[in-house]
């Protein structure tokens, strides 16, 4: 395991949307060890309990992360300043598994909301382009297109509001697609991250076509590597951990 | 001179007082890479049941203030496969391995007993007699119960025997006396607190259970306490814990009584915790002139 308990220096934590944050912190080791879909523990000052957050890009010795502001430990988060010393613990968890993408195989994205932190990350790893479904609440909720486009991926946008794509669910747009493919169409790999229901409606629809999806799960986390039994899903009729069996999933 | 840290349990003896408390670090067989367990005084291990238990539906935990609330509902692999498969990797780790047993009768404890009985590298059984998290109403509110669990379990065992109480008791003072005259070698004092959190939002608990433990900083006072008040009253081995951050707060539970202290909350918000509790308690006892880390025993000056 190449996970390793650190205080680690902050580049940079910046407002990228309303209520998004990207923090980027000094992290070679940590850095070079990650993988698309894992996550970190980060220690954040004012809060109890470390927060768990999937790893947005890693690269040059850089860590960065995707986040929102949704409770105190985010809140807090978001108020630390470049310069500052965070304590992270990480890479934690399963990761999605690309390698297996086959040249001749789509990969398909289907995110919701900071569901595309992980997400963008896979992306950056994965050699050919592909489709991404992404839904958000409006069109300032939607998050780094310019690199999905920068990679020639081919976007279908979704919104709350209709203020950008389709006005509804990404899964609408996901499984009207999933309709369109024929036997001659090439073989799809599905990723995807975001809201419980969303996620079950991407795995029902894929496995309706027969095809496996790769899904990250998130749930209240105390240790984020299997010590604390805190973090149980149910898969199948077993409870796993999400920390540590996930937190991506094949279904 | 270097400061001794050396303490013991009864028969069971411990290069220094730091233990990681059941459940919160897993087997301990799998944070090797993070901690360097043989630095530490010892483990106890998760608690085993004897046939694996599923645990409880999610959500099992919540964050309150200055700590956590948990409802596990004691997940485990169950005795055997724990023998099979964990207890080899324990074994190398070179450290004292409590072995933390819970049943929902005398005969499930002494069946586990008589199983974990001369099994090579097992230096002592931890009863968990007041898991919260069981449907049935916590073993160590019945006084029968303890006295008959401590004493059979005693009886089959040739290890220490350390019984965990609850702190939910009446008082506590008493349930100690039961469990020590009952054969034990100690008491560990003390399991969770039982507590509830709303979300206010959805009005659900914040807990599938409803109910949970509390643990964390937040009952450190309570638990230094019941510390006090049972060796005041007996003068018995105790393991104390509860809300143990720092060396500092393992130094009050010495203080209070305890002979032993350990650690389990802490451990999530960072697994290095223990260990600079060790390294804590050598650089106490430097500052303060302390040889023997016996001589901190319940010196508490009231
Ligand atoms: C593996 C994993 C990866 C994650 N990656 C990201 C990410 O890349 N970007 C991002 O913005 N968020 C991510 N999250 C969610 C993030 O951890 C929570 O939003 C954060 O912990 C909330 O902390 P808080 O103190 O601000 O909120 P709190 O005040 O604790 O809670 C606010 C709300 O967030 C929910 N929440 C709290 N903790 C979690 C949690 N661990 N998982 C899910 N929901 C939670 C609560 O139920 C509540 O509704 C991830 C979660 C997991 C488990
Ligand atoms: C997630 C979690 C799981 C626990 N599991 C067990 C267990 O299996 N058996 C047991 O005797 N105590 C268990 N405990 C209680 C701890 O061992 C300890 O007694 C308690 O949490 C108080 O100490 P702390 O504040 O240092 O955590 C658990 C505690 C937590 C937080
Ligand atoms: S968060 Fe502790 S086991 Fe997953």
């Amino acid at each position: 395991m190449a996970r390793t308990n650190e205080t680690v220096t902050i580049i940079e934590n910046k407002m990228v949307g309303p209520g998004y944050v990207r923090l980027v912190v000094d992290a070679q080791k940590m850095a070079r060890n990650s993988r698309p879909g894992q996550f970190f523990m980060l220690r954040v000052p004012g809060v109890f309990l470390r927060r768990p957050f999937s790893v947005y890009d890693a690269d040059k010795g850089r860590l960065s992360f995707l986040y929102k502001i949704v409770g105190a430990g985010t809140e807090y988060l978001s108020l630390m300043k470049p310069g500052s010393s965070l304590g992270i613990l990480g890479p934690l968890g399963t990761r999605y598994e690309f390698d297996a993408v086959s040249p001749g195989t789509i990969p398909v994205i289907v995110a919701g909301g900071t569901g595309i932190a992980s997400l963008h990350f896979l992306a950056q790893r994965i050699s050919q382009s592909g489709k991404l479904f992404y839904g958000a609440r409006t069109k300032k909720d939607l998050l780094c297109l310019k690199e999905f486009r920068a990679r020639k991926w081919q976007l279908h946008l979704a919104t709350d509001d209709g203020s950008c794509g389709h006005k509804g669910l990404v899964t609408d747009m996901f499984k009207k697609f999933l309709a369109e493919q024929s036997s001659a169409s090439s073989p799809l790999a599905v990723f995807a991250c975001g809201p419980k229901l969303m996620l079950d409606a991407v795995t029902v629809a894929a496995a309706a076509h027969g095809i496996v999806s790769q899904i990250s799960l998130e749930s209240m986390m105390a240790c984020g590597m299997g010590n604390c039994q805190g973090c149980a899903v149910k898969i199948g009729n077993e409870y796993k951990m999400v920390c540590k069996d996930g937190p991506v999933f094949n279904v | 001179m270097k400061p001794s840290l050396a303490t013991r349990i009864g028969a069971l003896k411990l290069d220094n007082p730091v233990l990681m408390a059941s459940g919160t670090f897993g087997y301990g067989d799998e944070i090797t890479d993070l901690v360097s367990v043989g630095k530490l005084g010892g483990i106890i291990t998760k608690t085993i049941t004897l046939q694996p238990r599923p645990g409880n539906p999610p959500p099992r935990i919540c964050e309150v203030t200055g700590g956590m609330i948990n409802a596990i509902g004691l997940q485990n692999i169950g005795a055997e496969r724990f023998l099979q498969e964990k207890l080899p990797a324990l074994r190398a780790l070179q450290v004292n391995i409590i072995v933390s047993i819970a049943g929902n009768s005398v005969e499930e404890y002494v069946r586990l007993a008589h199983q974990l009985d001369g099994v090579r590298g097992i230096a002592g059984i931890e009863l968990n007699l007041s898991c919260p998290n069981l449907q049935k109403k916590i073993i160590s509110q019945d006084p029968k119960l303890v006295r008959a669990i401590v004493a059979a379990v005693s009886k089959a065992s040739r290890v220490p025997v350390i019984a965990k109480l609850s702190p939910q008791v009446t008082d506590i003072v008493a349930m100690a006396e039961i469990a020590m005259t009952a054969g034990a070698t100690a008491v560990s004092l003390i399991n969770t607190f039982p507590a509830m959190a709303i979300d206010i939002a959805t009005r659900k608990p914040k807990i599938a259970f409803v109910t949970g433990g509390l643990s964390g900083p937040a009952i450190k006072p309570m638990a230094v306490r019941a510390v006090w008040e049972v060796y005041r009253a007996l003068k018995a081995p105790i393991i104390g814990g509860g809300g143990i951050m720092t060396a500092e707060d393992a130094v009050e539970f010495l203080l209070a009584g305890a002979s032993a202290v350990s650690v389990g909350t802490a451990n999530f918000i960072d697994p290095g915790v223990p260990e600079k509790i060790v390294s804590g308690l050598r650089s106490y006892m430097e500052r303060y002139g302390i040889i023997n880390i016996k001589e901190l025993v319940g010196s508490v000056r009231c």
